[in-house]
């Protein structure tokens, strides 16, 4: 049998055909070849750190419906969160957010009074701003998330005494007064039905005010981080995100560290959670990732767009004065210090601190340090990172030698009587520290690390704003001889090992 | 900024109370060592420089004759100030023959060595015409002297009783980039915006547009179009603390002296052997490292490229054909001087500038250098970044040999007073305004130049006649990280390619001027549609893919293409033909069946 023999028109098409795939495989080959030839240049840069990419969360089930409401109270909102998820509520109570406390662990430096491990916290700790919550408990937990700390009886074994709003409503209009109750006015059915997971807004509404003011506090968190620009912060300003993202949560236990209140670190966050491995394309910025922290180069300035309070001076409150600025002084609460677009101070921080507890003694001749990361060139751990610290001058016992705890809000309080006496009468009181009744004021200090407002690449420190004549590194004060650039490193220097 | 902030919160922290005087009195202890401004220098060491005598002409110390200061004198007996001028690169420049005595300066050691010289009140005294002077005003900022009317007064409390005066008075150290900015470039070091200073006698800058700066050029108040990605630092060098003397050291400096790698015995990979540092401090050679004698430092001296270039396909041909700078200098983002014409002086007696890299608007935009190939210090032709600079002046060859015609010769020839002549004005005045302005400062006709010339000639120059003069300069500095160096293959490798790339010497040649290069320079000057002159680079030694076009490749190419388009086509016509041919013995087979 013969075969069949394709038409004089099929094989004029398939002729076509095979000119045509020629061009075709030509074309590939010189593309594929220039591809070979140029593999860096023909693609575009990728970064390694954009392989994490950006995190993203499922939307949130809309409660308007199920939150109908009416709610007497606060409380009658928690209890209809928690109809729903009732382990949110458990999770809540042993949450550090609620209980203002950590969990227990040694405090590094302690003499025999504090030997065994301590459950330190917000709760029960002085600092150098409104000096301690103790006696001061319905202004200061107008911050806390849950209804009704009024004084030291607080149940914190009650689930409704939680807050869910604080943390979850959207619709920006729900406040919180004394003791942390709703604020007069507030619309619970709509807070309630606009829930949803935490934004910068829920965060931000206590943690940049921290300290009784916008920007007080932190130096490297205010408002400007509600609606930042790029300029204020990357990874809030130019990718949109939320606090969560890095804070990332679960159960209700919210990671990261102040060392104002915790000092274990162990429940730190790290740039590297995200940015892992070698981040940078110049090897000798990675170089420098074993002695020198992210923010170091990456948090250049704090307060940025915001003054924030470098000093505090209690001891000159309670005089009338012409000075009208509440930035400089206030008969309520002192002298003030603000700065803006400050450069940070650098130590090295190994992920713990020191702290200052009640009743440790202190010499009032010296500065007294309340909160100090530890670390040192020879720790292996230790990072160089950028501080702000803020100084104040508060009241100490003359007698007893350690710091006191004063009342200042409400009957009897300083900012009521401004009696001090009376004040420091009141506190110990509340706080059980003994008063002798000898009070003068001692100088003070605090450690914040500084996190947040992190810059990018091209707006992080240069080598020369570190090293050579015009660096802002105190190399001596860090351990150094001098300039590492010039001289080596640490591990060059065989301070630790590589 | 920064530094401003940091006093800030110091000062008002430190003393709080010269800031609130209205205020409740508030006193805190010294801050923490953690919170003190950190020293101001690397090493915090003190110098190890003697204390020093300050010196007059006669060898006696300032202090007690008042007169005035020489740094020869000062510094000789402990340097060998003798053999130093003997050895000093910068002698020529300062010595010229034909310089006006009394501009004729010394060796001038407190200029580079003392961190505290002055050089702006030194080039004031020697455009005075004291030169004698020169070395006293250099230390004005030490306050060790004033300026008292006509005299300088040596501040006598500020030596010591020995009449000496300590090194730190003086700042003396190895140069800084200070130091040698203060001439050849613009310096910024700290941290405030920087801002073109436009000093043209700081020439690396005027005619290079190099800023030695490690700050952004985003950070600048330079207004750069587009700065907001330009991200880069002004050099990468600055930015990483290399100074200048990094690479233009001493040679004789025994820490920086090359080993004998290249010159010595092939199995010797470094020479260890060194002077000692007393014979170096007694005699460092000046000259410091250069080109002739091959000890100036190249990128390869320090960097192996091999190393980082992975990503670029035929490193080796890379290398060989272009300078690490072709690919590092991509852009000057600075203006720089274009053409100086002094063929017509503007109405402020001076010689009409134009600068590249400036936009009408007023934004610079910078500009692609030229690539030329040129020799490189290793012996081969590379292509290298290039800038060119054009001159055009009047000479006058009456002598036999061709001298500028001085300035003030200029200005009496083409002013009275200080309007131009009224000739000039008739002959150059193209909008019959009765002023010239800056588009008419040219002499572009031959009626214009005859009128100069005769107005030459009448301030008494007997053979006035104009040239250009077109320099080539080779950028070495001013270089970005690698992130922003030219990375894209069809930078070059493509038709419209940075090689062959037109680059405008000026924006006019003078009536009858025909430019020349004042040094061998591969490529060809041109006048374009516009009447700009126009340097076009020549070809290179090389083939550049994708860019150089040579008949037998291209030819080869078109056959090679043509060749399998004929093969297939050739191919399937005769399958077509074989086709028919069997359809039709078929058709016939089956006519020949019943």
């Amino acid at each position: 049998m013969k075969a069949r023999q394709p038409s004089p028109r099929r094989v004029w098409l398939g002729a076509v055909g095979q000119v045509v795939a020629l061009a075709i495989l030509v074309t590939v080959a010189a593309l594929a070849l220039t591809s070979f030839l140029s593999p860096g240049l023909a693609r575009p840069h990728v970064p390694k750190h954009a392989a994490v990419t950006l995190p993203s969360k499922p939307s949130h089930t809309d409660h308007s419906g199920m939150m109908k409401g009416p709610f007497a109270d606060g409380s009658a909102v928690t209890r209809a969160c928690l109809g729903c998820h009732p382990d949110a509520g458990k999770q809540m109570l042993a949450s550090e957010h609620f209980t203002w406390l950590g969990k227990p662990a040694m405090v590094p430096g302690k003499g025999p009074a504090h030997a065994s491990p301590q459950r330190i916290g917000k709760r029960n700790l002085i600092n150098n701003f409104c000096l301690s919550v103790e006696s001061n408990w319905p202004r200061c937990t107008n911050c806390h998330a849950g209804y009704g700390w009024r004084d030291a009886s607080y149940d914190f074994a009650k689930a409704d005494n939680v807050d869910c709003l604080i943390c979850h409503e959207q619709t920006g209009t729900y406040r919180k007064d004394l003791a942390g109750l709703p604020a007069a006015g507030v619309d619970l059915v709509a807070a309630a039905g606009s829930v949803a997971a935490p934004t910068r807004e829920n965060c931000g509404t206590c943690h940049f005010a921290g300290g009784g003011g916008d920007a007080v506090k932190h130096g490297d968190m205010d408002g400007t981080l509600f609606f930042p620009g790029a300029h204020i912060d990357v990874h809030m300003g130019r990718e949109n995100m939320a606090c969560t993202d890095c804070h990332r949560t679960r159960n209700h236990e919210i990671p990261g560290q102040s060392l104002s209140v915790d000092v274990s670190g162990r429940s730190r966050i790290a740039c590297t959670d995200c940015h892992a491995g070698s981040p940078h394309r110049s090897e000798r910025l990675n170089q420098h990732l074993a002695a020198v922290a992210c923010p170091t180069c990456h948090v250049p300035l704090m307060a940025i767009d915001a003054p924030t309070k470098m000093v505090w001076d209690w001891s000159t409150a309670g005089q009338d004065t012409a000075v009208k600025d509440p930035h400089r002084y206030t008969k309520e609460k002192g002298s003030f210090v603000y700065a803006e677009k400050v450069p940070p101070v650098y130590a090295w921080y190994d992920g713990t601190g020191e702290r200052y507890l009640k009743g440790d003694p202190v010499d009032p001749e010296a500065v007294v340090s309340i909160s100090k990361p530890r670390g040192s060139i020879r720790d292996a751990r230790a990072r160089i990172w950028p501080f702000k610290i803020h100084r104040g001058k508060q009241p100490y016992d003359q007698e007893h030698k350690y710091l006191l705890v004063a009342q200042t809000y409400g009957p009897g309080g300083f900012w009521t009587d401004y009696d001090w006496d009376k004040a420091l009468r009141q506190g110990a009181q509340a706080s059980g520290l003994p008063y002798s009744g000898q009070y003068g004021f001692v100088a003070t200090e605090m450690y914040w690390p500084l996190a947040h407002m992190v810059q990018s690449g091209a707006h992080a420190l240069q080598c020369g704003d570190c090293h050579g004549d015009r660096g802002r590194m105190n190399w001596s004060a860090l351990g150094y001889e001098g300039d590492p650039a010039f001289r080596g490193g640490r591990a060059k220097l065989g301070m630790v090992k590589p | 900024m920064i530094c401003r902030y940091t006093l800030l919160v110091l000062g008002v922290t430190l003393a709080p109370d010269a800031a609130w005087a209205e205020e409740p009195a508030s006193e805190l202890p010294p801050p923490s060592p953690e919170l003190v401004a950190p020293p101001q220098q690397p090493s915090g060491a003190p110098s190890l420089h003697p204390a020093v005598y300050i010196m007059d002409a006669e060898v006696t110390p300032v202090r007690d004759s008042g007169g005035l200061a020489s740094a020869e004198r000062s510094c000789d007996g402990c340097h060998d100030v003798g053999w130093i001028k003997e050895h000093d690169g910068h002698a020529a420049a300062r010595m010229a023959p034909g310089t006006d005595p009394a501009r004729l300066v010394g060796t001038n050691c407190f200029l580079c060595h003392a961190g505290l010289a002055d050089n702006q009140a030194r080039r004031q005294v020697i455009d005075q015409g004291k030169a004698d002077e020169a070395d006293t005003a250099t230390l004005v900022r030490t306050e060790l002297v004033s300026r008292e009317g006509e005299r300088w007064v040596w501040k006598k409390s500020a030596f010591k009783e020995d009449g000496s005066v300590a090194p730190e008075a003086l700042g003396l150290a190895r140069p800084t980039p200070r130091a040698c900015g203060a001439c050849h470039a613009q310096v910024h070091l700290d941290q405030s915006p920087l801002v073109l200073a436009r000093d043209p006698r700081q020439s690396m800058t005027d005619l290079e547009g190099f800023v030695y700066s490690g700050q952004r050029i985003s950070d600048s108040a330079v207004n750069v179009a587009g700065k907001e990605q330009l991200t880069r630092p002004w050099d990468v060098h600055a930015e990483r603390l290399v100074s200048c003397a990094s690479c233009h050291f001493a040679p004789n400096h025994p820490a920086y002296a090359f080993s004998n790698r290249n010159r010595g015995p092939e199995h010797l990979a470094f020479d260890a052997r060194r002077i000692a540092i007393t014979e170096f401090l007694w005699r460092p050679d000046h000259r410091l490292a250069n080109r002739a004698d091959g000890t100036l430092r190249r990128c390869e001296s320090c960097h192996d490229a091999l190393k980082v270039h992975g990503f670029l396909p035929r490193p080796d041909r890379h290398f060989g054909a272009l300078a690490c700078e072709t690919c590092h200098v991509p852009m000057v983002h600075t203006p720089t001087r274009q053409e100086t014409d002094y063929t017509m002086l503007t109405t402020e007696q001076k010689p009409r500038v134009v600068y590249r890299g400036v936009r009408d608007d007023g934004f610079v935009q910078g500009f692609r250098p030229v690539l030329l190939s040129r020799l490189q210090a290793d012996g081969k032709h590379r292509f290298s970044p290039n800038t060119v600079a054009t001159t055009y002046r009047w000479i006058d060859r009456s002598s036999g040999k061709p001298e500028p015609v001085p300035a003030d010769v200029l200005v009496r020839a083409f002013f009275v007073g200080t309007s131009h002549r009224p000739e000039l004005v008739r002959a150059l005045d193209r909008n019959g305004n009765g002023a010239l302005e800056a588009a008419e400062l040219v002499l572009d006709a031959e009626a214009k130049v005859q009128v100069a010339r005769s107005l030459l000639v009448a301030a008494g120059v007997r053979a006035p006649e104009m040239v250009g003069e077109v320099t080539a300069y080779e950028l070495h500095h001013g270089v970005s990280p690698g992130r922003f160096a030219t990375r894209t293959c069809d930078s070059c490798h493509r038709g419209k390619s940075r090689f062959g790339e037109p680059f405008v010497a000026a924006s006019m040649v003078p009536f009858g001027v025909t430019p020349v290069f004042t040094s061998p320079v591969a490529g060809a000057l041109v006048r374009d549609g516009d009447g700009r002159l126009v340097l076009e680079p020549g070809p290179g030694p090389v083939h550049v893919f994708g860019h150089t076009r040579n008949l037998w490749v291209d030819g080869l190419g078109l056959l090679m293409v043509a060749g399998a388009f004929v093969g297939a086509f050739t191919h399937g016509y005769l399958r077509w033909r074989g086709a028919r041919r069997r359809r039709q013995t078929q058709r016939l087979d089956s006519e020949e069946k019943p």
